[in-house]
């Protein structure tokens, strides 16, 4: 892996991740690039793919804002291969559901060019609108803050509550191309950036980006004490939200509001089936089938199968899942998907003895097994 | 409570080749096992999705049983294992949300098994007993 440090003059991270961005287009090495670019409204920040240079202008690659998962816009983009190679800008909860969609084999990983950006925390986007309106600049503020560690939310809006108790503010270069690193970089001096030795070599050789070999020592340390922290708080929410979700009445009361309109599953980056089996004729009743029902248990709520849709999709995914938060940022009447999944997989990743996202070459659970395992965890002692 | 009249609801999910050809043989040899099972034919346990154990659970069976053939045995070679990772994850799931994990079993019964088919329902059957009936039978808001 090969470093590097460039000196900003006043203020010009953007500026200078724009010329880079700029230079890697133009280049061979990448035919297109995704990346955060503010709408025309002006109060939101979405992936736009871009072939154009000129349009790089007002990109900006670590606006606090996730209104759509990137890992699902780029399965979309490359679940056959492109036939070219696509750059990438992605937060680490995006690169790591990205691990996770390539065992799916939902992306060309060979077609993708990841840039990884540090996360210093994303806001809901009505937040992050409202903030944007108010004349405030949040990518700037928390960027500044950076360099201390203590990224703090605005006081008007508070990050989304999966960032809260996010353990991965950052990414091992390993599992991506390149790291735009922000925790521990005075952003207002300085930019740093890690690759792999090969990528590190084409950019010098095509004078896209030198390594000068510098590193940056706090930042591994920060990272280290953000995450320390962040477990902290993660073990404290998911400790309380599982004494409330160990009950049918729990379940039943944290899906009280629940109106079966999907969206939690399809703004999630792991659920990537084209048809879910609950928008599939096997979940087309006809008419008497609901008054069997009906009949048998005396009442049953409707749309059916509000609590089966969410115990079947905890099923097929929660052991891939990252712990992004869309769910929450995609449910209407804000039920707390994000906290009952991540209660679940904690638990469920434990037993796999799998983390999500973490490495290429680590099967998912559900594609591989063992001749004798989990014979315990089956029920089956003795059997 | 009438607890002596409670005949639990077992819904049974069995593989072609083994766990059905074993309950087929226990019909066949007069082997006496209680009559709440309802069997659902497979072609092979690896084809179970959890989608219809929480289907027969949240209506209200008292039981989930998925009969599939010894490790090793299996017809598709593996499809058995990947039932058991699938159901210890159900498990899991079940567990963590405070859900009766021990109202889905996973068996494997060859197809020779007969005797050992009558007996795991009869098995099945008394620990069902003991629990009692499903409480999400009398839920409507599920």
């Amino acid at each position: 892996m090969k470093t590097t440090v460039i000196d900003l003059s006043s203020d010009s991270f953007n500026g200078e991740i724009e010329a880079f961005l700029t230079r890697l287009l133009e280049s061979d090495l990448v035919g297109s690039l995704l990346v955060p670019k503010q709408t025309t409204g002006g109060d939101n920040y979405v992936h736009a793919l871009i072939k154009n240079p000129a349009l790089l202008a007002d990109t900006d690659i670590g606006a606090p804002v996730m209104p759509v998962q990137a890992a699902r816009i780029i399965s979309n983009l490359t679940f056959r291969d492109p036939g070219e190679k696509i750059g990438v800008v992605v937060r680490p909860c995006e690169a790591r559901a990205l691990v996770e969609l390539a065992k799916f084999k939902q992306i060309t990983r060979d077609s993708l060019l990841i840039i990884a950006v540090d996360c210093l925390g994303t806001y809901e986007p009505k937040d992050f609108s409202a903030l944007c309106k108010a004349g405030k600049t949040p990518a700037l503020d928390l960027r500044k803050q950076a360099a201390t560690g203590a990224c703090t939310a605005d006081e008007n809006a508070p990050f989304r509550s999966a960032c809260e108790i996010c353990e991965y503010p950052a990414i091992d270069a390993g599992v991506v191309d390149l790291v735009v690193g922000l925790w521990g970089v005075d952003t207002e001096k300085q930019l740093y950036v890690e690759a792999g030795d090969e990528l590190a070599d084409a950019l010098s050789e095509k004078s896209i980006l030198e390594f000068n070999g510098q590193e940056n020592a706090k930042r591994q340390e920060i990272i280290d004490s953000v995450k320390a922290d962040r477990t902290k708080s993660c073990e404290q929410v998911l400790g309380d939200f599982s004494s409330k979700v160990n009950s049918i009445k729990g379940i039943q009361e944290l899906l009280s509001t629940c109106m079966r309109c999907h969206n939690c599953m399809i703004n999630c980056p792991i659920c990537y089936c084209r048809e879910c089996v609950f928008r599939s004729p096997t979940f087309e009743h006809t008419p008497d089938q609901y008054l069997g029902w009906a009949k048998d248990k005396g009442a049953i709520r409707m749309p059916a199968n509000t609590v089966m849709f969410h115990l079947t999709r905890l099923n097929h995914m929660v052991i891939s899942c990252i712990g992004c938060g869309m769910c929450d940022t995609a449910c209407p009447n804000d039920i707390p998907v994000m906290s009952l999944f991540r209660t679940v997989g904690r638990n469920a990743q434990k037993m796999m003895e799998y983390v999500p996202g973490q490495s290429y070459d680590e099967p998912a659970p559900a594609t591989t097994f063992q001749d004798t395992e989990l014979v315990t965890e089956a029920g089956m002692s003795g059997h | 409570m009438s607890d002596s009249k409670f005949e639990p609801r077992i819904v049974g999910f069995l593989c072609h080749w083994c766990t059905y050809t074993g309950a087929d043989l226990a019909g066949t040899t007069r082997q006496q096992y209680p009559a709440g099972i309802r069997i659902i034919h497979l072609m092979c346990s690896g084809a179970i999705d959890v989608v219809y154990v929480l289907k027969s659970l949240l209506d209200g069976a008292d039981g989930v049983l998925i009969g599939g053939c010894h490790p090793g045995d299996c017809h598709y070679q593996t499809g058995n294992l990947k039932a058991r990772r699938r159901i210890a994850l159900l498990r899991s799931v079940m567990e963590t949300l405070g859900l009766d994990q021990e109202r889905v079993w996973l068996r494997w019964i060859s197809a020779s098994e007969g005797r050992l088919f009558a007996q795991t329902i009869r098995e099945y059957d008394g620990a069902l007993q003991s629990q009692g009936k499903n409480p999400l039978a009398d839920e409507w808001d599920l």
